[in-house]
């Protein structure tokens, strides 16, 4: 017997998704500067000869050239050196917030979404009491509470983003809960772990991914603007958003490059993610294609 | 005695770029010769009472609002641009001020100053003995900075502050305090109108407004955003130079920077040392430098091991890049020495105060010789919002991780680097911003290098020196108090409580249209100098 609930996609759908990826440039554009900038990530700091925390004092804000490719700042640190090992700090910290809302959002989500009325009413309740909070101050408060720093930013950041998958996996789950498939395999007598994990979640997945993609952007701007305000990395961890108030003072007296290109990377990095998450859901959602929406 | 931003003020800075953009794109301000004298300047005071104003720069601020009992004299700055008469104070003298003459009893403790006849505030009230009586005594019983420098920091000494015959006012000490002239100079002790602050409701009043009598009156004021001063009529001295003048309060640097470079300020104050750098060969305006008594440290908690060890502590000191730190932070506006004066200072003795050369090797030597095993892990604190500072604690952190000390860099709100700078126990390294308000050897070793006062930035305890520095104390003979202060400082060397990272050297922007400019000894305000 055929389980039609096993279908992640159904065919026209992925056609469509293929179909339509086939001619996204943008998405293709996207992609690739992502993946540079993982890849720079991954191996400049291993590949580049000069380390991110060597101070030059014969160099130092030094412009762009071939030595320095993106400068240096005022202690003669290479700005490439700092630019990559800033996007390891927040491509692994994108990386950590994504994983960890991913789980205890979504484990919320899903715990409220087939645990019956008052754990949905419990769970919700506290999920609402966190999404009270406007993320960033809530990731700011957590960060003052806890003293700043790099691991105290990221958990700020995590714990701003737990409602955003609860209430997303909650809603999803509610839904799927009422589908003839599940109502078809609960019947057949399916233990509940077999229907959340074979059926529920598999379901989820499209939503997941879509939503990972935004948070991942949003937990690097997040970490860069704590870093801005000096609550994030701590000196002399080089991390985008520290860097680009680091530069602040050079910036009108010439010394542009210190400031722009840790902004460069947060742009790239946000900008990246957002169109991935933007166009995989326009191609998946087929309400988006009947309306001409891409 | 230095600035600070929270984070939440700094989150503000996030309006900086577009603060920048539409500063940029402002119309420059009429010629300044046709109006009041414009100063942009970026530390605005929280308070405008004398009494209770305690940072340095906010008491310069009211200077020019406030006559003082005597004054230091003005000298003429070597090296000024072309164009500009610059002077400054001359800390090691004194002249009459709103006092003619004064004398000091042999036993040294009554002083007794005579005041100008027909002095009057600019109420019309007359300012004489009573006035300045009264004047000293509210400030003396301000439980503030008013007490503090009215007593010379010798708390409880002072023992009446009484109007005499003849219009003189009469100080009766307890004990025998000669700096108590020299405090008298500081502007928490300025004349005020008692009787026009008491009209007014109180002390709360003065915070905001002015009750003065001196070469400039109050004509506008918003707390954090621009005070507007206008020429006293019935001050008894020279009269000011510019009819009015406008004091801005800008925070940003960058704004402060567009707007000197865009001609809108006659004279900016409290520029980056980057931003004026890059000022330093425009077109329109010159650069002011005045080589001051203070300085940027690095205090080291002495009563913490490993820095309770000397030759440890020597090591650090030859680990420190100063010529690095001179140029990339400072810009060059600064000075290099090594000791407890720095070279502006009256006691400086070069014999005494050469700059620490920059030598890993030997200081490698030094740290094997301290027995001290490696790694070494500690705390550097400073304040939030001094980009300098952070500059150096990224150096000095830089730099002392090539010999094993691994340094943990925090920055602390301003009341927390206060609540821990001034510890009882320090257990961190502290990098400050530090300098006397009175140039006297004897004043800064009161607070800088006795074991009890909360101000030893290192929790120094030299019994040595603090002896030397309890005999030097009352001598009158300045060439026999720096036979004192030169042993002091060989002590003091010797077992390097803290890195003087560089003295200060101040800066001030002014357009080419501005002929006069002076430097107070505390604070740059000397507004009534300053003219076109």
């Amino acid at each position: 017997m055929t389980d039609i609930a096993d279908r992640r996609l159904p065919p026209s759908t992925a056609r469509r998704l293929a179909r339509g990826l086939r001619r996204d440039w943008a998405l293709y554009g996207a992609l690739a500067l992502f993946g540079a900038l993982v890849l720079l990530a991954a191996f400049g700091p291993l590949l580049w000869p000069i380390g991110p925390l060597e101070m030059d004092f014969a160099a130092t804000l030094a412009p762009p050239s071939l030595a320095h490719p993106m400068g240096t700042d005022g202690t003669g640190r290479d700005i490439f050196a700092r630019f990559m090992d800033g996007a390891r700090v927040s491509l692994s910290v994108g990386a950590a917030v994504v994983l960890t809302g991913f789980v205890f959002g979504g484990g919320l989500g899903l715990l409220a979404g087939i645990g019956g009325w008052t754990a949905d009413v419990l769970l919700m309740r506290i999920v609402d009491a966190l999404a009270a909070f406007p993320p960033l101050i809530l990731a700011m408060a957590v960060t003052v509470g806890l003293g700043g720093g790099l691991h105290t930013a990221a958990l700020g950041i995590m714990l701003s983003t737990v409602p955003f998958y609860a209430r997303l996996i909650r809603s999803d789950v509610l839904r799927l809960r009422g589908q003839t498939f599940i109502e078809a395999t609960t019947a057949l007598g399916a233990r509940p772990s077999r229907i959340v994990f074979r059926h529920l979640l598999p379901h989820t997945a499209s939503t997941m991914l879509i939503q990972s993609a935004a948070v991942f952007g949003y937990s690097i701007l997040t970490l860069a603007g704590l870093g801005f305000v000096g609550l994030g990395a701590q000196i002399p961890e080089p991390e985008w958003g520290a860097m680009i108030t680091e530069g602040l003072q050079y910036a009108l007296t010439g010394g542009w490059w210190v400031s722009v290109f840790p902004g460069i990377g947060v742009l790239i990095a946000v900008v990246t993610t957002n169109v991935i998450a933007d166009h995989v859901r326009d191609r998946i959602d087929p309400r988006g294609q009947q309306l001409g929406v891409v | 005695m230095s600035d600070a931003a929270s984070p939440a003020r700094r989150l503000g800075r996030l309006a900086g770029p577009l603060v920048v953009a539409l500063a940029a794109f402002a119309p420059s301000a009429a010629s300044a010769a046709d109006g009041p004298l414009i100063v942009n300047y970026s530390l605005p005071p929280p308070t405008l009472d004398p009494a209770f104003d305690c940072d340095i720069t906010d008491l310069g601020f009211i200077s020019s609002l406030y006559p003082t009992l005597l004054r230091h004299p003005q000298v003429p700055l070597e090296g000024a641009p072309e164009g500009v008469a610059v002077t400054r104070e001359d800390p090691a003298k004194l002249e009459g001020y709103v006092a003619e003459s004064w004398t000091v009893l042999d036993d040294g403790k009554t002083l007794t100053f005579k005041i100008r006849d027909g002095l009057v505030f600019s109420t019309g009230r007359p300012m004489d003995a009573a006035a300045v009586a009264a004047s000293l005594n509210r400030a003396l019983q301000s439980g503030a900075c008013g007490t503090y420098f009215t007593e010379a920091s010798q708390f409880g000494n002072t023992e009446s502050i009484t109007a005499g015959e003849g219009n003189t006012v009469v100080i009766t000490l307890k004990r025998p305090e000669p700096l108590v002239p020299f405090a008298l100079t500081v502007q928490a002790t300025g004349i005020v109108d008692v009787a026009e602050v008491e009209a007014n409701g109180g002390d709360q009043w003065l915070a905001s407004h002015a009750a003065g009598g001196g070469p400039y009156v109050l004509a506008e004021y918003q707390p954090g955003v621009k005070a507007v001063f206008k020429a006293n009529p019935t001050f008894f001295g020279t009269p000011a130079r510019e009819p009015e003048v406008v004091v801005n309060f800008i925070t940003d640097n960058a704004t402060l920077l567009l707007q000197a470079r865009n001609g809108n300020a006659d004279i900016t104050l409290g520029l980056s040392k980057a931003a004026v750098a890059s000022l330093a060969d425009s077109d329109g305006v010159k650069v002011i430098e005045v080589p001051t008594a203070r300085w940027q440290l690095v205090g080291f908690p002495t009563k913490v091991a490993p820095f309770d060890n000397v030759k440890f502590r020597e090591a650090l000191t030859y680990a420190v890049p100063y010529e690095a730190i001179l140029k990339t932070v400072a810009h060059g506006y600064g000075e290099l020495f090594f000791g407890p004066f720095p070279p502006a200072f009256p006691a400086y003795d070069e014999r005494f105060g050469a700059p620490r050369p920059y030598d890993l090797e030997k200081a490698r030597a030094l740290l094997a010789e301290s027995g001290v095993a490696t790694p070494v892990n500690a705390e550097l604190i400073f304040r939030e919002g001094q980009v300098d500072q952070e500059q150096i604690a990224t150096i000095v952190q830089g730099a002392w991780s090539q010999l094993g000390v691994n340094i943990a860099i925090k920055k602390l709100p301003a009341s927390g680097f206060q609540q821990a700078a001034q510890a009882e126990d320090k257990t961190a390294l502290i990098v400050r911003f530090d300098g006397p308000s009175i140039a006297d050897p004897a004043w800064l070793l009161d607070y800088d290098l006795r074991a009890a006062s909360v101000y030893n930035m290192s929790n120094y305890d030299s019994p040595e020196a603090e002896k030397l520095l309890d005999e030097a104390h009352p001598l009158a003979d300045q060439a026999e108090r720096q036979k004192y202060w030169d042993r002091i400082a060989e002590i003091w060397i010797a077992d390097a409580p803290r890195v003087p990272v560089y003295a200060d050297v101040y800066t001030a922007v002014v357009a080419d249209d501005v002929k006069h400019w002076s430097y107070a000894q505390n604070g740059p305000f000397d507004i009534d100098n300053w003219g076109r």
